[in-house]
């Protein structure tokens, strides 16, 4: 896909997750939209190597939501990537569903990792990384962080392994929106300086705009060429990215759109995705 | 292969024997290496030993991600940082992925944390991680029986959870005896009086108390429970049924351990009176086995105690 067919898939991505948050009146819009274009770069940016006929090829490329509560935005990428039909969507956090409220790798097609205990993500990729070295696969493991999620002790155990380990087929995107569920990342945690952090641990790092699909595939292309080092993409995202009334409003970290709100996203995603 | 002695070089000598017939076995340590004394393993196959440093609940996640590329990762820590501290980890990575993780507690019970203390001894392991689904649960009894115990998890689909010692225990079965999946096993006894039911390494404290129950002409079964998940329910209510009462002996906790699973058959079937031997509802504290034993009541004098009460 060129440039302005990415940015026609963010918007229907992200137009699916209004959809399926205000049809099931639950889930986490605010922190999806932070990540649409790293997920729809992944999917439709020739970046990731994957069959959705053959969702457990062994030689795929794995992909893990570490912070798994964006996952509506995942499970839109993997329909629309034909993993399993559209109207599938509508079943999200409801009964007999195959797409769980947090991610859940035995239920849903595509989905390489169960996630939504934040750090967890992280380390299972960590594993996942070294255990395509151990089998000489040339597969390559992507996981997207929160910054908030960065509070987790787990995600700086997983960062000191991926770096001893010498896990160069490891790419994590840090969705630093500067927002976590309470607050401010800045207010609720003091975490920050991710890049001195990644590179102290002994991580290749880079820094971009991650609305940006020009940055977020010249990214990955350039970080692919480093031996024995893990790689962190630090994208700088804005919470809420797409509809002006979420953007940088934490309120949408959790919330539903009201059928006002709807009839707006309907408006601008419909005509962006077009 | 030679007689396997300490439970915890038992690992070792069951990963060795694994990694020789399969690729897919690795070892992950979180620091464990000198826990199973596993030198010759990582130095064999340094490949496959995956080394995250003392960080158990990346550890847990990481065996759990190499699980999902196919391979079989065993992951061996304490039975205490295995269920407490990477308890999310193997509840909510492992067991509900339900992946192919093998992960060995050492240090299971008080008699293998002896003089380490509180902090290192897996009193409650067993409670904790009967309550997660999928997961199997394996309390050998003797250093043979580790290794054999870890060959049969290996085979099986899903995680596994074996509890292991300090690699002091004495030997109770033969090199011969099986370790089967599932099945309890009548180890010795005539009667009907009472049902002693065991696990692990203190197996042996039950044959001293048959011995002085055989002497006090009190008819006993000695049944070893070496499944604490799935439980052999069918087994179990079998000889509740025909025995007059039970008491259970396990070096953990009474409070959902081997004693709560016998009883929640118990009040399901036969229902006749029982007693659980096992660490009351505290924690214990440092000392040798032998001196821990006799302090909070796993010895073969409390369990005939018990069995002479219950039988009132």
């Amino acid at each position: 896909m060129n440039s302005s067919d990415l940015k026609k898939t963010a918007a229907r991505l992200r137009l699916d997750v209004m959809e399926m948050v205000f049809d099931v009146q639950d889930g986490h819009p605010g922190p999806a939209f932070s990540v649409a274009e790293i997920i729809t770069a992944l999917y439709f940016g020739g970046i990731m190597n994957i069959r959705p006929h053959d969702p457990l090829w062994n030689e795929r490329d794995r992909f893990v939501l570490s912070k798994g509560h964006a996952c509506p935005l995942h499970y839109a990428a993997l329909a629309r990537s034909g993993f399993f039909p559209t109207e599938e969507l509508f079943s999200l956090r409801k009964i007999d569903s195959r797409l769980q409220g947090h991610p859940f790798m035995g239920k849903t097609p595509g989905n390489d990792g169960t996630t939504g205990s934040l750090g967890n993500g992280l380390a299972t990729a960590v594993g996942m990384a070294k255990g395509l070295v151990i089998q000489k696969k040339e597969s390559k493991v992507f996981c997207i962080i929160g910054d908030g999620e960065c509070n987790e002790g787990i995600i700086w155990e997983s960062v000191m392994a991926a770096a001893n380990l010498n896990l160069s087929n490891l790419t994590v995107f840090l969705d630093n929106n500067l927002w976590q569920s309470g607050g401010s990342v800045e207010a609720v945690s003091g975490i920050c300086d991710f890049q001195e952090k990644f590179e102290t641990f002994g991580w290749n790092t880079l820094c971009i705009d991650g609305h940006s699909f020009k940055e977020i595939i010249s990214a990955v292309q350039s970080s692919r060429p480093m031996k024995d080092k893990p790689t962190v993409i630090i994208c700088s995202t804005v919470k809420g990215k797409g509809l002006p009334f979420m953007e940088n409003d934490n309120s949408w970290h959790k919330r539903v759109p009201t059928q006002e709100q709807m009839d707006i996203a309907r408006e601008i995603l419909g005509k962006e995705a077009v | 292969m030679s007689h396997t002695t300490s439970s915890r070089r038992a690992v070792a000598d069951g990963l060795m024997e694994l990694a020789e017939k399969d690729e897919r076995i690795c070892f992950v340590s979180s620091d464990s290496v000198a826990v199973i004394k596993a030198q010759d393993f990582a130095e064999t196959y340094p490949d496959r030993t995956v080394e995250t440093g003392i960080c158990e609940q990346a550890a847990m996640d990481t065996a759990a991600g190499m699980a999902s590329t196919g391979l079989k990762p065993v992951y061996v820590t304490y039975a205490v940082f295995a269920s407490m501290r990477a308890c999310e980890q193997f509840r909510s990575i492992v067991c509900y992925s339900n992946l192919n993780v093998v992960v060995v507690g050492a240090n299971g019970g008080m008699g293998a944390g002896e003089r380490e203390g509180v902090s290192h001894m897996g009193c409650e392991d067993v409670a904790i991680l009967r309550s997660f689904p999928n997961l199997t649960i394996l309390i050998p009894s003797d250093a043979s029986q580790v290794r054999k115990a870890l060959v049969a998890a290996a085979a099986l689909d899903g995680p596994v959870y074996i509890r292991t010692g300090s690699g002091k225990e004495p030997l109770f079965h033969t090199e011969q005896t099986p370790f089967e999946i599932g099945p309890v096993r009548q180890i010795s006894g005539r009667g009907n009086d009472i049902a002693l039911f065991g696990c692990g390494f203190i197996m042996p404290v039950l044959e001293e108390a048959g011995s002085l129950l055989e002497a006090k002409g009190v008819g006993f079964r000695i049944i070893e429970v070496p499944t604490i998940k799935p439980l052999d329910r069918s087994g179990i209510e079998r000889i509740l049924n025909s025995s007059r009462a039970a008491v259970t002996v396990e070096d953990h906790t009474v409070v959902g351990g081997l004693g709560s699973a016998v009883a929640d058959v118990n009040v399901q079937s036969a229902n006749i009176p029982m007693r659980m031997v096992g660490i009351q509802d505290v924690f214990p504290e440092s000392g040798t086995a032998e001196e821990l034993y006799n302090k909070y009541g796993i010895t073969p004098e409390n369990i005939v105690r018990k069995v002479l009460d219950v039988l009132q």
